[in-house]
């Protein structure tokens, strides 16, 4: 998995760096992230039960 | 008084028949008939799979359940389904095998005025000779007790590593037109927290082996997200995770044998390879589970009411076409079957139009083609919607308006986690709008504002909250409805 070998998709990935894995793991941050989260599904949740009613109109099929 | 038979009690049969309950109240008959006698909380099965939850942390039994709720409960197999009913029972009516405990009992019959076909799929090991826990040589997740088997094989790996050995693990998908890639995904990145918690993690090579085109693909043809200032597609944010956990992979990959300790594949770029391996958990390709249907004159009508695959017709458009020309106006939005107006089927028992990834076929012809996920979230919403349709229906008339929840439109939320612990190892959280792409409406095929990922412990929080409260909610415990799909 090194890097180096440029035949490989691994020399193209993207890798976190060493600030992007601290916050990812860092409980403060992380609270503040379970809210955020908690308030993107539900909004994704009241958008999938309730789509608006002119969506997907029909079109005649060719 | 009417009466509705659910077929399945996963998901989608489950909430149908709880939901139907409060809606039309106790004057009217609900049967649920399910070969499995356990709800089985399945996101949670990767947790078992690789010993961190106890098989009794996923389940629990139904009978109780369905007592308490006035839903009368069979454990069978449904296998023929007679919309018309026949000459001597004249009432449309399935007819099942009795399974489990009670495999001694008769076969039976339940009459109906409404069905809910929630099966579920057939679980198609036999697509790939070798694969499956029974009879095969890998292991699977799909089922709790799959899982445990799972989990024991993982943990004499362990144990091997333990004591010196390297071990290859290879795990994904066992054929080339699987779906749930991302249960496998979050499969794979809870096998690699364990090995570091157990301290072999050098010991190991972790292979990712998937049909998915690119990872991230998740068989709904990828996402878009905004990082950074820019929009980038699931595949970088996917590759990232697995190189940073050192997990190798294989895409569009299509699994032809599996033998004891070794694996042949192909892929579309016409490369065939085989795989030492000492631990493969790889999932099978889901199909319908193989239900019979037979109109009043004797004729079997499965053509009718059965996609090739098995899958019950609804309200789709079926028509073939290429890749190109497929659209979100092809998904169903009321579930109903087309040719008997008091049959629809939810989860992933409908037959969906097509696929959303672009399928591929390697020189020699073989298809790699993911298939779209149904399950979950989805799921619920399918057997809600069914649930309200046929409620509205017993209550005010056979022509009331059916209720519609354009499968399209709906989101998807995805937790992957890697570990189980509170403060160790992080979780991938995704949401998506809408689960089919619609490049009409946006650049992307999927609204930005509500396409979003990230990864961090407070996705395991989240995890655990799903965990509990959709335990709960099947459960029927106090206020339980209040809790959304």
């Amino acid at each position: 998995m090194k890097p180096t070998d440029i035949s490989s998709p691994v020399a193209y990935a993207t890798v976190p760096t060493p600030l992007t894995r601290f916050w990812r793991t860092f409980v403060p941050y992380q609270l503040l992230r379970f809210l955020v989260i908690n308030v993107k599904m539900l909004r994704l949740i009241f958008k999938s039960h309730a789509p608006p009613p002119d969506t997907l109109p029909q079109k005649p099929r060719q | 008084m009417a009466k509705t038979v659910i077929l399945g009690a996963g998901i989608a049969g489950h909430t149908a028949a709880t939901l139907l309950r409060k809606k039309v109240g106790h004057s009217h008959e609900i049967v649920v008939i399910s070969p499995e006698p356990e709800w089985n909380w399945i996101p949670s099965n990767i947790w078992v799979g690789v010993g961190s939850m106890e098989r009794r942390e996923v389940v629990f039994p139904l009978a109780p359940v369905y007592a308490r709720q006035g839903i009368e409960f069979r454990q069978g197999r449904a296998t023929i389904i007679r919309p018309e009913g026949t000459d001597e029972l004249p009432r449309p009516h399935v007819e099942y095998t009795a399974a489990g405990a009670a495999t001694e009992a008769a076969p039976g019959r339940e009459t109906y005025d409404y069905l809910i076909n929630a099966t579920g799929p057939k679980l198609n090991f036999g697509a790939t000779p070798g694969l499956g826990p029974h009879g095969g040589h890998s292991w699977s997740v799909c089922t709790a007790d799959h899982a445990v088997e799972a989990a024991r094989a993982f943990r004499e790996c362990i144990d091997r590593m333990k004591r010196g050995e390297n071990q290859t693990l290879v795990i994904g998908m066992g054929h080339g037109t699987c779906t749930c890639e991302g249960a496998a995904f979050e499969y794979v990145f809870n096998v690699e927290h364990e090995l570091r918690r157990h301290k072999v993690r050098e010991r190991a090579r972790i292979i990712f082996l998937t049909n998915e085109n690119e990872l991230g693909d998740f068989g709904m043809g990828g996402l878009h997200l905004k990082r950074g200032g820019y929009v980038t597609p699931s595949r970088l944010f996917a590759e990232s995770l697995f190189v940073e956990r050192g997990v190798e992979w294989i895409n569009r990959a299509h699994v032809q044998q599996v033998s004891p300790g070794r694996l042949a594949y192909e892929t579309v770029e016409g490369l065939e390879r085989e795989i030492a391996f000492d631990f493969a958990m790889l999932l099978p390709p889901f199909r319908g589970v193989g239900l019979a249907a037979v109109n009043r004159a004797g004729t079997d009508i499965a053509a009718q009411l059965f996609a090739p695959n098995g899958f019950m017709r609804v309200d789709a458009d079926y028509t073939e076409r290429p890749f190109e020309d497929w659209s979100p106006r092809d998904w169903p939005a009321t579930y109903q079957n087309p040719t008997y107006a008091n049959v629809f089927a939810a989860g992933i028992a409908f037959a969906p139009p097509h696929a959303v990834s672009r399928p591929l076929r390697s020189p020699k012809g073989t298809l790699v083609a993911p298939a779209v996920p149904r399950t979950g979230m989805t799921a619920g919403i399918m057997g809600r919607t069914v649930a309200f349709s046929i409620a509205d229906r017993i209550r005010h008339g056979g022509e009331s308006p059916l209720h519609r929840a354009p499968f399209a439109t709906m989101g998807a939320a995805c937790v992957a986690s890697a570990g189980k612990g509170l403060l160790s190892g992080t979780a991938a959280t995704i949401t998506l709008y809408p689960l089919i792409p619609d490049y009409e409406r946006y650049e992307f095929g999927r609204d930005l504002a509500y396409t979003t990922g990230e990864i961090g412990l407070a996705g395991h929080w989240l995890k655990h909250l799903l965990h509990h409260m959709f335990i709960y909610k099947a459960k029927c415990l106090p206020f339980w409805s209040l809790i959304p799909e």
